[in-house]
């Protein structure tokens, strides 16, 4: 028995708390960070009229948009409303800063605290991305997350005038946190796939022609699709099959790149046709978590000697 | 210490996967069963989402249209505005997209229309006296029906449907928009 519980936390134990790539997790948080940057970069524009009581949505209704069952306690959003504009500034320059490697876990903390707040403060205008790009920020709280490739890591070595020495070994949490992000896209997937099945269009095969002939989300003229009705079946079986297996298929080394690459091509091929860029990269930064620890060793001992030594400075920091 | 911690960890990742898988279906058994454990923070973080993305089935394309009414001696007495105001074209423009995504949210609950459409459009016209507000929904022919009626343009298959439709008046709003109750 005691045997058993033994071989059960040290399995347990080597699950969460095992060595993590902080390169891995470094690429993870720029891509993240940039996409989650332009999004509110871009959104800098219309803040008084989605965030302030001069917009769509008054503060004393911001929580009525809910409904019941998941709707907040209290309200993070503290500040006045002749403030919005300034906050709103500080996340974008948080988020950027972030993408950058600066400020570690305490800005990480700060631009998901401010996220989320934005986002309570107008649900009903809220993107996909936003709502996943908000608890990949969550998790990424608990991480070494700028360890790797950051600016301050170069600024450390011109004032030191040497290379400075770099964490090698990931931290016990990063090991936990790191598991949970890769749950966290699992469960998004599983739950989209499953949720799917509700709908008698996707079990039919046909749900993506009424995505792609909607004019409200399609980037192109769509309808000669109607001539090949058997790619709008195949597509929109795929879509579902893809989203259910993955959190199962990702664990399978010999399956997961093709896996990750079918994915990456799936969530660039929704960018493309519904200018869904920010939903694209949120979903797509998760993928590099899943990447053994010596993929970029192999990338840089390609015979490119170019691409090697700029990877070789890229990872320097 | 060092097991302490791990032990302290090992709790939150147990919890936290918990509200990572059960929560996307809070309203089941299991999400009801431990509602006053998961909830109240899944609602805090918004973990508290179900990931219906174009599900279970996808939208058709749908449009808020508001005729507002204003005094005699305005120019013009009536106004046509819609919602979004693009109506049926895409918005590549990421923010402005976002009100795309407001008015599916609002198209889900006629409340939502009472309570954050009718008063906004009042406060954005502040001379207008009422708003009528319909909802249109463009229905998108099935895949099936425009391989049938092949000689048809899809446009030509569309139908358009009218949802929820309401008279309002602005003078009902005007103590909710006081600028002085904002922060």
């Amino acid at each position: 028995m005691i045997r058993l519980v033994t071989q059960l936390w040290s399995a347990w134990d080597k699950f969460w708390f095992g060595e993590r790539s902080l390169l891995n997790l470094a690429i993870f948080r720029i891509v993240l960070c940039l996409t989650l940057g332009v999004l509110y970069l871009t959104r800098s524009r219309d803040v008084v009229l989605y965030f302030t009581d001069q917009g769509i949505l008054p503060r004393a209704l911001a929580l009525d948009v809910y409904v019941d069952f998941s709707r907040p306690p209290f309200l993070l959003t503290f500040w006045a409303d002749s403030w919005t504009v300034a906050v709103h500034w500080v996340l974008v320059v948080g988020t950027f800063a972030l993408a950058l490697g600066l400020g570690g876990r305490v800005v990480n903390a700060l631009v998901w605290f401010l996220h989320l707040a934005f986002l309570q403060r107008n649900y009903a205008i809220a993107f996909g991305a936003d709502l996943i790009g908000g608890l990949l920020l969550f998790l990424m709280i608990g991480t070494q997350s700028c360890a790797r490739l950051s600016v301050w890591n170069w600024f450390r070595e011109k004032k030191l005038g040497r290379t400075p020495e770099l964490p090698v070994r990931s931290d016990m949490a990063t090991g936990a946190f790191y598991r949970l992000l890769q749950f966290q896209l699992m469960a998004v997937y599983a739950w989209t796939g499953w949720e799917k099945l509700k709908g008698a269009s996707w079990w039919d095969g046909t749900a993506l022609w009424t995505v792609l002939a909607n004019p409200q989300l399609a980037v192109f003229e769509m309808g000669w699709l109607r001539h090949f009705p058997l790619i709008v079946a195949v597509l929109t079986t795929v879509t579902w099959i893809f989203e259910i297996y993955f959190p199962v298929l990702v664990w399978n080394p010999r399956i997961r790149p093709w896996l990750l690459g079918f994915g990456v091509c799936f969530h660039l091929g929704i960018g493309a046709l519904m200018a869904l860029w920010g939903f694209a990269f949120v979903m797509i930064s998760p993928y590099i978590l899943f990447l053994s620890e010596d993929w970029f060793q192999r990338l840089k001992m390609r015979q490119n000697p170019r691409l090697s030594s700029i990877l070789t400075i890229f990872s320097r920091y | 210490m060092r097991i302490v911690a791990k032990t302290l960890l090992s709790i939150f990742v147990f919890y936290q996967s918990m509200c990572i898988w059960l929560l996307p279906n809070a309203l089941g058994f299991l999400g009801r069963y431990f509602e006053t454990a998961l909830v109240p923070y899944g609602n805090l973080i918004s973990l508290n989402t179900p990931w219906n993305l174009f599900s279970p089935d996808p939208a058709n394309t749908m449009y808020f249209s508001a005729v507002l009414h204003f005094n005699e001696n305005h120019e013009p007495p009536v106004l046509e505005t819609f919602f979004p105001p693009e109506k049926v074209q895409l918005v590549t423009d990421s923010s402005a997209r976002r009100l795309l995504y407001a008015m599916r949210y609002l198209f889900m609950d006629p409340r939502r229309i009472d309570v954050l459409l009718a008063p906004w459009l009042c406060r954005s016209y502040p001379l207008a006296t009422e708003v009528s507000i319909r909802q249109v929904i463009n229905k998108i022919p099935t895949l099936d029906k425009v391989l049938i009626s092949k000689d048809r343009s899809i446009a030509d298959l569309r139908e358009t449907d009218e949802g929820y439709a309401q008279m309002y008046s602005c003078a009902n709003f005007e103590t909710s928009h006081d600028p002085g109750a904002s922060r």
